[in-house]
């Protein structure tokens, strides 16, 4: 596939560190990628590197074979959607849209059918005239989607943008986001330190740490198989008994010792936490490690004390290479 | 951007260096230079002007104007934290109200105000008016041309400068501050002491700094309140560059009233960090 | 929150004593006597003060210094705080509040030396382009102190939205921060024009024979004595900025 965008070997510096730390990637044309990391990682000083709002140390930003570096964020067919979005605030939702088609030098006519295009595209023709302190987070979370699709870039920025939204509501909008980005086809640099938001939405995963690469992937190549155990870590509950990684998914738990072909360890029960659609049960082992094992309501429960055998399939075991 | 940049400062860049800088830098060179027969500025160079400040007679003028500063401020601050802890507890609706009436006076020209105190103080002004008429006096009372009047005067001057900052740290207090203090079985009184007033040292110290300095600086006010005997650095100052003629005088007398004022800034504001300008 | 009487009762005496005086002093002001006793009601001193040539000349320089120095000041001041927020500048913020902390005293006799020691050398004298000069001197930093206030609070990631879809340095600057600085600029401009309309000091002595502004006229009178005319000037002037912060509390509002 033919990459739109690659990062190489990147590096950034502050005074008091260094924030990127030597990061090359390839991001394939009409992708939906994403870097993926806690905060402070570097991940939003690389999306301001793109966009042209800090210039590398060293390395290369090349967009569709073009050379970005050194070009004003005005000259880089690139657009953001901001975390906090950003938006003009003495300027309507419309005028907001229109801003960007408007500094190009478009006509009035060009530009209004392109901008009701948009707002239908969103669903925002009903807001179309109103200023965004009159608008509701998720229609200015939209508002913003459409001022940066409206231009047609050739790569999209997201920084976090659904940070700002309560939780039901950012349900929803991930996947209005995922219909909108394959509909248009436009590839999507998304950032987050959000590892259901990234796993749910993305084709193509970077795992970051400490301004660097952890992890390049598909979702599923980089929870079931992550290459570090910071990723495996990062990317959801890890049990690690003697060196191995085991999900709590994957963590079976029973009175009697398992059949064979199972790795075992035995286990004191500590808590029981009830999760609605299962059950947690904290347990610790003779050296005192904490195992967590996820089971269904149907299993009889578990009391505090209780002696029990924790085990699971050895080919449910995380193929973590450190 | 660094060129737009460039271009934005550069008037103001201009202005300051042209009109603030060069400036103050000849009032530095006139203050070590010898004041000129008929009045202009000559060599040799001296630090003559410098000693003359701790002079009796001129120190006593420095001495007066740091009293009467400290008088003013002080009334500001016990006239301002009440005021302040009232406004503060007010409802949003009344709080614009008291904050915009507290504001008001002080877009008011400060000769105006001043004025109203001289119609209100002077011999045959309102209160000796009425009293007279009243027949509680026979003689009208000296109330005006005194330091009391020029304190009266500095303190209605600058009273907005001690509310505003106390207000405003008022209002960053936690609201539940008072009512835990009282859950706690504080009395209001007490509440306030140990509680109110220790958080609102940041404000408090602001607020003596924004009166302090205007006062100490004052020339309005002890000019027209206080006549020839109650005089300020100020009037000290203006008197050597128009009728004393005695520039290299007046200079190092400018240049230890931004001594003094550049100390107080330091050391009073040196607590609350860069930010509180 | 419950207020005490004790704060109730002090605040109504703080009130009084702010108010009171300027109350009083416009009541007199259409007193038919000279002298501070009520002997009815005239607009004998309105009248004279608006048959007053040299202070209706003083009111008109008064009135070109201070909108002349609030348009430029206000401009400079601006450019100045939008600079400043991009990129700190240590001696010339350092400087400008400094200038702000300066005696006025000391600013009018520094800037008197520095008009003289200029004029031994060019052939200019005081007058009212000293004193626009001097007051756009210390406006500035009125109004960058307000500016910056409102730009400390601006959302950061406005400019770089601009300039991601393609706006220039300037078209970021024109379209999307001075709009949005709008309230704070017309704040800024009301600041300078009450400061350069209401000045004495530092106008009193960079001012040339024809250039005596309406305070300078106010002081002159009220040093002279009683003068009922004072009055009535400091009850129109006391109106007209009142009617002037009120109608930008309305202009903000908007």
């Amino acid at each position: 596939m033919e990459n739109a965008l690659e990062l190489k070997t990147l590096y950034k510096s502050f005074p008091s560190h260094t924030v990127v730390d030597g990061i090359s990637l390839d991001v394939p044309k009409g992708c939906f990628y994403s870097l993926l990391g806690p905060s402070g990682c570097g991940k939003t000083t690389i999306l301001r590197m793109i966009a042209g709002f800090a210039e590398p140390d060293a390395g290369e930003i090349v967009l569709n074979g073009r050379r970005l570096n050194g070009l004003r964020p005005y000259e880089r067919p690139v657009t953001t959607v901001f975390q906090s979005y950003a938006l003009f605030p003495h300027l309507t939702a419309a005028e907001n849209i229109a801003f960007g088609l408007q500094r190009r030098g478009e006509s009035a006519a060009h530009i209004a059918p392109k901008v009701n295009r948009m707002l239908e595209l969103v669903g925002l023709q009903e807001k179309a005239g109103r200023l965004p302190a009159n608008l509701s987070g998720g229609e200015k979370q939209r508002t913003a989607l459409a001022r940066a699709l409206v231009v047609e870039p050739e790569l999209l920025l997201l920084d976090e943008p659904l940070s700002a939204l309560d939780p039901a509501l950012r349900k929803r909008v991930r996947i209005e986001l995922k219909q909108l980005q394959q509909r248009l086809g436009i590839t999507f640099l998304f950032i987050t330190h959000d590892q259901e938001e990234a796993l749910s939405l993305s084709g193509q995963i970077a795992v970051m740490n400490k301004g660097k690469i952890e992890q390049i992937g598909t979702p599923k190549e980089i929870y079931l198989a992550p290459a570090t155990r910071f990723v495996a870590g990062f990317l959801g509950a890890v049990n690690w008994v003697d060196g191995i990684g085991v999900r709590p998914e994957s963590t079976r738990i029973s009175r009697t010792a398992p059949a064979n072909g199972a790795k075992a360890v035995q286990a004191e029960v500590d808590s029981s936490t009830f999760l609605g659609d299962c059950f947690h049960i904290q347990t610790h082992t003779a050296d005192g490690t904490a195992v967590t094992a996820q089971v269904p309501h149907s299993d009889e429960p578990y009391a505090i004390g209780d002696r029990v055998h924790v085990w699971w399939h050895t080919s449910d075991e995380l193929p973590v290479r450190e | 951007m660094n060129r737009l940049r460039a271009i934005f400062l550069a008037p103001s860049a201009a202005f300051t260096v042209v009109l603030f800088l060069i400036p103050l830098s000849i009032i530095v060179g006139y203050s070590f230079h010898t004041r000129g027969v008929y009045g202009g500025v000559t060599a040799p160079w001296t630090t003559e002007n410098y000693q003359r400040l701790f002079d009796p007679l001129y120190g006593i003028i420095l001495w007066r104007s740091l009293v009467m500063s400290t008088a003013a401020t002080v009334l500001c601050l016990l006239i301002a934290f009440p005021l302040a802890l009232f406004i503060a507890r007010a409802g949003e609706r009344a709080k614009s109200i008291y904050l915009y009436l507290v504001i008001l006076p002080f877009w008011t020209s400060f000769l105006v105000r001043t004025y109203a105190w001289m119609f209100l103080l002077r011999d045959t002004g309102l209160i000796n008016s009425v009293l007279l008429s009243l027949k509680i006096i026979n003689e009208p009372l000296p109330l005006l041309y005194n330091e009391t009047a020029v304190v009266v005067g500095l303190v209605y001057g600058y009273l907005p400068f001690a509310v505003l900052p106390l207000f405003s740290n008022l209002e960053r207090l936690d609201k539940n501050l008072m009512e835990a203090a009282a859950d706690l079985g504080a009395t209001p009184w007490n509440s306030i002491r140990h509680v109110v007033l220790p958080l609102c040292a940041p404000g408090m110290r602001a607020a003596a700094v924004l009166v302090f300095i205007p006062c100490l600086g004052a020339y309005l006010t002890p000019d027209l309140l206080g006549g020839g005997k109650s005089i300020m650095i100020g009037n000290l100052i203006q008197n050597q560059f128009t009728t004393a003629r005695d520039w290299p005088f007046g200079s190092a007398i400018s240049l230890a009233l931004m001594a003094l004022v550049m100390i107080l800034l330091t050391t009073l504001l040196k607590q609350d960090g860069e930010e509180a300008l | 929150m419950k207020q005490s009487r004790f704060l109730a009762v002090f605040a109504a005496l703080v009130y009084a004593f702010l108010h009171v005086p300027l109350l009083i002093l416009c009541a007199f002001s259409f007193n038919s006597s000279r002298f501070t006793v009520w002997e009815g009601f005239s607009l004998a001193w309105y009248r004279a003060m608006f048959g007053d040539a040299q202070l209706g000349e003083a009111a008109w320089n008064s009135l070109v210094i201070a909108l002349a120095s609030t348009v430029l000041a206000t401009a400079i001041g601006t450019l100045c705080a939008y600079g400043l927020w991009k990129r700190g500048s240590k001696w010339l913020s350092g400087s400008l509040y400094l200038s702000l902390v300066t005696p006025e005293i000391v600013t009018g006799i520094s800037l008197l030396a520095f008009f003289q020691w200029v004029f031994r050398y060019l052939q200019i004298q005081l007058g009212m382009h000293t004193v626009i000069l001097a007051h756009v001197a210390f406006s500035i930093a009125y109004v960058l102190l307000v500016v910056m206030a409102r730009l400390r609070t601006a959302e950061p990631a406005l400019e770089d939205a601009a300039l991601d879809l393609g706006a220039n340095e300037w078209q970021a600057f024109r379209l999307v921060t001075l709009p949005m600085l709008q309230p704070g600029i017309i704040a800024a401009a009301l600041l300078a024009f009450t400061v350069s309309f209401d000045d004495y000091v530092i106008t009193s002595l960079v001012a040339g024979v024809d250039s005596e502004t309406l305070p300078m006229v106010l002081y002159a009178m009220a040093r002279r004595g009683a003068n009922p005319v004072v009055s009535a000037i400091s009850a129109v002037i006391f109106l007209g900025f009142g009617a002037l912060i009120l109608l930008s509390e309305r202009m903000q509002k908007r």
